[in-house]
């Protein structure tokens, strides 16, 4: 009986559990399960039936990781960690470029600053309007060139058709 | 796992293309005599000014800033005019938002330029 293939062992678990073996054929299969090496989920579960745990407990006893899976788990622990510290503290810096709450304006005049929050925000404020009304100018301007170019086009196109 | 983990390293570190127009409001351009600058900090809008009188060298500092963010605009419109005369606008894409830079040159060492857009552009 100590020759049998894991496939032939399994099918006598399953005997054992429909009852169909003998008492000595039982007793035989208890012997075997006891000392084989072979496993699987339905051997195990006979080995437990049979009261054979500890030989259960043998076989899933964990493989130790080599020491360099541990180290590459450890450098890869430490990696991430890393990573997830810097992804935090990029929005944590502090300085002008913070949010500010609502509305803050900051003016320097010939290298000074000026100290009036109020002042500064309406000459900001102004400088702001100023430059994107020129902006605006600008691209209209751009615009409407593009668009006389095209006509004055279409109508040359016209006319050498004729 | 260490492939995730240095995958997500770089993703992490790589931060917003930088305009290098926003380097023109740091402190080193605060404090120059000839210089005007501006900063507004709004829940709408994000908006920094510079602007030059009688500077050419500063001119010339802030056209080469001019021109590195150039490269990364996807639209620009520009206009020459008589008397050295010049103005630029150009729109940037910036942490998935439009973002504008224009720049006027006045033709007697003097120049303006602005940074503006909404805010979450400039995170």
């Amino acid at each position: 009986m100590e020759d049998l293939t894991l496939k032939q062992l399994e099918s006598l678990a399953i005997g054992y559990f429909e009852c169909r073996l003998s008492r000595a054929e039982e007793e035989d299969l208890r012997k075997v399960l006891l000392l084989s090496p072979l496993r699987s989920g339905l051997l195990d579960e006979c080995r437990l039936a049979m009261g054979l745990e500890a030989t259960v407990r043998r076989g899933r006893r964990p493989r130790r990781a080599s020491s360099t899976m541990r180290w590459l788990s450890v450098a890869a622990t430490a990696a991430l960690l890393i990573c997830a510290t810097t992804f935090l503290m990029r929005d944590t810096t502090g300085g002008i470029d913070s949010p500010q709450p609502t509305f803050y304006a900051e003016v320097y005049i010939h290298g000074r600053k000026v100290a009036d929050q109020q002042t500064a925000a309406r000459i900001a404020e102004q400088g702001r309007r100023k430059s994107l009304a020129r902006m605006d100018s600008l691209l209209h301007a751009s615009l409407d060139r593009r668009d006389r170019q095209l006509k004055e086009l279409r109508r040359l196109s016209a006319t050498t058709a004729d | 796992m260490l492939l995730i983990a240095v995958a997500a390293t770089v993703t992490a570190l790589a931060a917003n293309p930088r305009l290098a127009c926003e380097s023109l409001f740091s402190e080193k351009y605060r404090s120059n005599p000839q210089a005007t600058v501006s900063i507004i900090n709004s829940t709408g809008n994000y908006f920094r000014g510079i602007s030059v009188a009688n500077d050419p060298s500063l001119v010339k500092e802030i056209e080469k800033k001019l021109e590195e963010d150039r490269k990364l605009a996807t639209n620009t419109v520009e206009e020459y005019s008589a008397g050295n005369k010049y103005d630029i606008v150009l729109n940037i894409p910036l942490g998935g938002k439009i973002i504008s830079v224009g720049y006027t040159r006045n033709g007697d060492g003097s120049a303006e330029l602005f940074v503006s857009g909404p805010p979450e552009a400039f995170r």
